[in-house]
């Protein structure tokens, strides 16, 4: 297990007009879990890649455990790799595609034995050792792709979006097998999606990227709970954005004054967010800051209603919150928890 | 009414299906029926049973000869022009090339597929005789060379096309030089392809007469060439038996190529 420093790291593809990658700076500590995210073309998988050696960056360095890797080919970093193709090798068996790194590293027939069948145990395959991978399941095999990165006793485990061809209750189910697996050793992983939630459920760290930055970086808790940025709240799901303006440790919006400690970094023109998990509404006023509007649309959906209120200036707000039998037409007060609230620069 | 229209198309379309096949494989089992006659000219119908005609065609030293000069030639030829297809497919395929030069590159490479085999014949009889090449199974080898490499490049290529480039990268990050991932990954897994090439390439230089007739020599024949010379001055079943041999060897080359590959893939791509 080893800890991996990323930095500055630079990649220009020839032809595009920005760099995929953008000056990435970035400490992965030993035995951790971090998960790139963003959508496609953020530069995630691209980063990933550089860190594998499958791509040369422009520009930066690359250590692993102090070492300096950036010009050491793919074959000689010692990293276990698991594809969004997986890439199993089709004219080989289970036990033959987990024992390939052992092969390369040559280890003798004897030597590689106990160690692809512990792996294989590990993923719960041994009885599948002798198949071939069109032989089995797509969880099967992305298990055998698992087996086969950890066999080497990589440095570092790389993932990318290894269960985007996965529906979605066996991408479930390999997330939390994932996640076992990864703690049980104490590995140091990095992972690649654009799945918020894929990327809450298995990640100690998650690093948001946009155009080939980092947007923010920190705990499932923090990137979820206080974004920093518009695009990293919009892409954990936030809405309702108004604009509003701050006022040392108040925010006004839409003509009501709320309170809220802010990050320095907020402007006084700034937007807020509402979480719409966080509203409630109630048809007489509330007690403390509150907005008045017209509910336009009340859609039940089981555990929660989705109700969208129409405030005086025409902005649109939406709440999610369980069914309250309220009317399309009525007259309604929206409020808010504390932490629904959430203050950016546009 | 509606109802009857499904089974009279059908009953049409099995009918056409039937007599195309008839078509394409009643000359076929014409042969082998005169190859078995007893009689001493090849007629239909034939004139009692015999395998007479196959003991006559497997004596007959013009044959024999040629059928190993033939055998020896598809194989040299195959072992040739296997590696050098191969070779240039992953040129082509992985070449950093303008796609125009990439076009050019593949269709000069399948041209043999296009150009008739006579037009080569003529080519390669200029061109070698200018360059003094005088010696008859150089100049075959160097013909036959030519009609296998399409058919390899062609199933090679196609192979290529939908390879997963994450199998070689995951074989370089599991510590594979490039060498080991080229002899353990990817040309194992090109394997069928090529094999399917080969075979096919195999089937086409031992049967060609039309580049061949140009490049032999007064000693050395080929087998197709054989049958040809020998038909001018005899007409009897022995040569519907050593054709008969023929189809049973093609036969067998296109049940490997179903078995390792698929022949409608082969056939289709």
């Amino acid at each position: 297990m080893a800890q991996v420093t990323l930095t500055h790291i630079t990649k220009l593809f020839p032809g595009a007009a920005t760099p995929a990658v953008d000056g990435i700076s970035l400490v992965i500590p030993k035995g951790s879990f971090t998960t790139l995210l963003g959508p496609s073309g953020c530069g995630k998988s691209s980063t990933l890649r550089i860190v594998a050696g499958l791509s040369k960056p422009d520009n930066g360095m690359i250590l692993i455990d102090g070492r300096n890797i950036t010009h050491l080919s793919a074959a000689k970093r010692n990293i276990g790799m698991v594809f969004q193709s997986l890439a199993l090798f089709p004219h080989m068996t289970v036990a033959e595609n987990v024992a390939f790194g052992l092969k390369m590293r040559g280890l003798a027939e004897a030597e590689r034995r106990p160690k692809v069948s512990r792996a294989l145990e590990l993923v719960e395959l041994g009885h599948l050792a002798e198949r071939y991978p069109h032989q089995l399941s797509g969880g099967q095999q992305q298990r055998v792709a698992l087996a086969r990165a950890l066999v080497v006793e990589p440095s570092i485990l790389i993932l990318d979006e290894p269960f985007s061809a996965l529906d979605r209750k066996l991408r479930e189910s390999m997330q939390i097998e994932l996640y076992r697996i990864t703690r049980s050793l104490g590995i140091t992983a990095m992972f690649v999606t654009h799945d918020q939630e894929e990327a809450l459920t298995l990640s100690d760290r998650i690093v948001v990227m946009n155009q080939g930055r980092i947007e923010q970086d920190g705990t499932p808790r923090e990137i979820y709970g206080a974004p920093k940025t518009r695009f990293v709240a919009e892409f954990m799901g936030l809405s309702n954005f108004l604009p509003a303006q701050s006022r040392g440790s108040a925010l006004v919006f839409e003509g009501v004054t709320a309170e809220k400690t802010m990050d320095a970094g907020v402007p006084q023109e700034c937007f807020v967010a509402l979480r719409p998990e966080g509203l409630s509404l109630s048809v007489a006023k509330p007690d403390g800051p509150a907005l008045n509007g017209r509910l336009a649309e009340a859609i039940y959906q089981g555990a929660t209603s989705s109700y969208t209120v129409e405030l005086p200036t025409g902005r649109r707000i939406t709440a999610r919150t369980p069914d309250c039998g309220l009317q399309p037409g009525q007259d309604v007060w929206v409020s808010w928890s504390p932490d629904a609230l959430h203050a950016f620069a546009a | 009414m509606e109802q009857g229209m499904s089974p009279y198309s059908d009953f049409f379309r099995r009918a056409g299906t039937g007599l195309l096949f008839l078509f394409l494989l009643a000359p076929l089992a014409a042969v082998i029926v005169v190859s078995v006659n007893a009689g001493t000219t090849p007629k239909f119908p034939p004139e009692g049973f015999s395998l007479k005609w196959y003991g006559t065609a497997l004596s007959n030293p013009a044959f024999t000869g040629s059928a190993f000069n033939s055998l020896l030639l598809a194989a040299l030829a195959t072992a040739v022009g296997t590696p050098l297809g191969v070779a240039a497919a992953f040129g082509i395929a992985r070449g950093r090339l303008p796609s125009a030069v990439r076009g050019l590159l593949e269709a000069v490479f399948l041209s043999p597929l296009i150009v008739p085999g006579i037009v080569i014949g003529v080519a390669l009889l200029v061109a070698l005789s200018s360059a003094g090449l005088r010696d008859a199974w150089l100049r075959l080898i160097l013909g036959h060379v030519l009609l296998v490499l399409p058919y390899v490049i062609r199933t090679t290529l196609a192979s290529l096309q939908n390879f997963d480039p994450a199998l070689e990268e995951a074989a370089h990050t599991l510590g594979a030089s490039r060498f080991k991932t080229l002899t353990q990954v990817t040309l194992p897994v090109l394997r069928p392809a090529i094999m399917a090439g080969a075979i096919f390439g195999f089937i086409i230089s031992f049967d060609d007469a039309a580049v061949s007739i140009f490049l032999i020599d007064s000693s050395t024949s080929t087998l197709p060439l054989a049958i040809m010379s020998y038909m001018q001055y005899n007409f009897d079943p022995s040569v519907a038996a050593i054709s008969s041999m023929l189809i049973g060897l093609t036969l067998a080359g296109a049940l490997a190529i179903e078995r390792v590959f698929g022949l409608k893939k082969f056939l289709g791509s």
